[in-house]
């Protein structure tokens, strides 16, 4: 695999080498520390941190797994430990984003609306929805990334996707009224 | 929503970085950081070097010492040389244990 001649260069002291995964996950990466930290900058300070540590550690990787699930799992452990440390609050309220985007809304950008209603969902869930509809993982994986059990994950994911739509049904009539 | 319309609806969730330089700024901070990792290992060679060229020097200096005589001290000069012997062995001593640990250390984490 190529993933695997790549890691087999950077242990072999070809430091340029890791380009090639910074180059391939940093937009995965930055969407799921989005999902966790909610706020772009420190998503971008999370994802570096990440691949510095990735690259600190990766005579580790064993290659039992998928080398981005190993990636991502640092990257999804950085971002908890951020909002940890700076006990990050989320609302679950659409009232930040009528405020914000009045205007915006109009654009009738579904990918907006989206990542919109992501970022106001909890972490937990927003992250559970991108790792299985967007990253397209199965559970067991999931599983190995966040260190969370499989029931876990299960009654994450399924309520992730209520609120999800829930909200996007709120937003869109919010969004129906503004124009009418 | 049907699963799929849900699917498609997510696959619209990926962000792209907005930062142009992103690439390069995780990049350098990685060379510095392998700068560093380097540099720490070579300055840890030369101390195991020194370290033992040390210890070879003292050996040969406390060797060459038994055999002079100090008049000036007169009957105690053998036990200011074992002072001075036995003060050598502890730096010698605790220099090694030091930059043991810290080798130990820094191999695991390196």
């Amino acid at each position: 695999m190529v993933e695997e001649l790549y890691i087999k260069k950077i242990l072999n002291g070809d430091t340029e080498a890791f380009r090639y995964f910074v180059t391939q996950y940093k937009d995965l990466a930055f969407s799921l520390a989005v999902s966790v930290v909610k706020d772009e900058f420190t998503a971008a300070d999370v994802v570096q941190e990440a691949f510095v540590k990735a690259f600190e550690h990766l005579k580790s990787f064993k290659g039992k797994s998928k080398f981005s699930s190993w990636l991502m799992r640092i990257v999804i452990n950085e971002a908890y430990k951020v909002v940890r440390r700076n006990k990050v609050n989320y609302t679950d309220e659409l009232l930040e984003l009528e405020e914000i985007s009045k205007d915006a809304l109009k654009e009738a950008d579904q990918k907006f609306y989206v990542n919109e209603v992501l970022k106001i969902m909890a972490p937990n869930e927003s992250l559970v929805l991108r790792l299985y509809y967007l990253n397209e993982n199965n559970i067991l994986e999931i599983c190995e990334m966040t260190g969370w059990a499989e029931s876990k994950v299960k009654v994450t994911l399924h309520r992730a996707r209520k609120s999800m739509e829930q909200k996007m049904k709120k937003l869109l009539s919010t969004e129906v009224e503004s124009l009418i | 929503m049907e699963e799929m319309d849900f699917k498609n609806m997510m696959q619209q969730s990926k962000l792209e970085i907005q930062f142009p330089d992103f690439e390069e700024q995780v990049m350098t901070q990685i060379k510095k950081k392998e700068a560093n990792r380097r540099s720490v290992w070579k300055n840890l060679k030369m101390s195991w070097l020194f370290l033992f060229i040390g210890a070879f020097l003292g050996i040969f200096v406390t060797q060459f010492l038994t055999d002079i005589q100090l008049p000036f001290i007169g009957e105690k000069s053998k036990l200011v040389l074992l002072i001075a012997e036995i003060f050598i062995v502890l730096v010698v001593a605790s220099q090694f244990d030091s930059l043991l640990r810290f080798t130990i250390k820094k191999r695991d984490k390196l």
